[in-house]
């Protein structure tokens, strides 16, 4: 930039910038799951996805690629578990938005959707608006924000292996997980896999006693899968497994 | 304060602090591939791995019985590489979509 409007925090990163848009809070909102568990076998459910969940649906147009969303287990006790991934897709000329959140059965999730500052619209007639060269937003102090603390990654290579992050507090702290991905799928030996396959997703389980994020099977989640998995009629596929990255922060 | 920004509202409320570590929207990318367990590479001019960057990835694939997915494998200068696991995609041989957003710190 060379010239214009850079702030930097007392760490040296890059608070706000004229260049580039921040990201601001657009909705948010609670959801409660299933108190239905994950169970990786059943009669009647063959093709599930396995672990409770719900589906935000968002309104249409939003450009594809452009969100980001936050979660925290809204009770903050106990050692709850949540996944959250956005799905957006073009259909037809319209472009549909879905936020997926998968959690420990029956557990209140608290969610933060977040798009460009210049699609969101901020209240309060004062305060610090900063735009871009083109007249875009790419600033406003009225409109909600995540702020970073870490970002984290590893590698969770299988059912049994997963990373933690220790943090001095998780109070009142929300994760980015979209990156988790799947941990693997439990295959019925005598069908075919695609009607058979059962997913476990990875998960950020919170532990508000220690103090510490895991990330990986949920630890319900990987007994109920190990128990079922000494019996011997199925098998556990897992697929290619890379960085599992994470930002983790506040809304402020 | 030392030094930085500090912005309040109208109730005298910090709603940035010189100490916050807000993100912006570097770029977004549509990455595609018909291919099952494909490395891909995308380039970001400018991108480094200094700890002050992310790639969230969404999935832009629907109607498959089951769901494709995308791991980051690592950041390097000027790009970051994946890579695409389709699953059981309907129909065989169709194409599974991602879209990579681009932040940084």
């Amino acid at each position: 930039m060379s010239f214009g409007f850079r702030s930097l925090n007392s760490s040296g990163f890059l608070q706000i910038d004229e260049d580039y848009e921040n990201y601001a809070l657009y909705q948010s909102g609670t959801v409660t799951v299933s108190s239905t568990p994950w169970f990786p076998y059943g009669s009647s459910n063959y093709g599930g996805t396995g672990q409770p969940g719900s589906v935000i649906t968002l309104p249409t147009g939003i450009p594809l690629g452009s969100l980001m969303v936050a979660v925290k287990p809204t009770t903050e006790s106990g050692s709850p578990y949540v996944r959250a991934v956005i799905v957006s897709w073009n259909s037809s000329g319209t472009l549909n938005s879905r936020v997926v959140i998968h959690a420990k059965p029956s557990t209140n999730i608290t969610y933060k959707i977040f798009r460009k500052s210049s699609f969101v619209t901020a209240s309060g007639s004062y305060g610090l608006s900063v735009f871009k060269s083109n007249g875009d937003l790419a600033y406003n102090s009225n409109q909600g924000a995540m702020a970073i603390e870490t970002i984290s990654s590893g590698n969770v290579n299988g059912r049994n292996i997963s990373y933690n992050i220790s943090m001095s507090s998780l109070s009142g702290k929300y994760i980015v997980c979209q990156n988790i991905g799947a941990n693997g799928q439990v295959n019925v030996s005598s069908f075919p896999p695609a009607f058979s396959a059962r997913w476990a997703w990875n998960a950020a389980e919170f532990n508000y006693s220690t103090n510490k994020i895991k990330i990986g099977l949920p630890t319900e989640v990987a007994s109920r899968l190990n128990s079922h998995l000494t019996l011997g009629y199925d098998y556990y596929s897992t697929p290619y497994h890379g960085l599992k990255q994470v930002m983790i922060g506040r809304v402020i | 304060m030392a030094f930085g920004l500090q912005v309040r509202n109208a109730s005298n409320q910090i709603r940035l602090d010189t100490t916050d570590r807000t993100f912006r929207l570097w770029s977004i990318a549509t990455i595609s591939t018909t291919a099952d367990n494909t490395n891909l590479t995308v380039s970001v001019p400018g991108m480094r791995n200094d700890g002050t960057w992310e790639v969230l990835f969404q999935t832009g694939s629907t109607g498959n019985a089951n769901m494709p997915t995308i791991s980051l494998n690592s950041i390097y200068t000027n790009g970051y590489s994946v890579r695409v696991t389709t699953g059981f995609v309907f129909p065989a041989g169709s194409a599974v979509y991602f879209y990579a957003t681009v932040f940084r710190s």
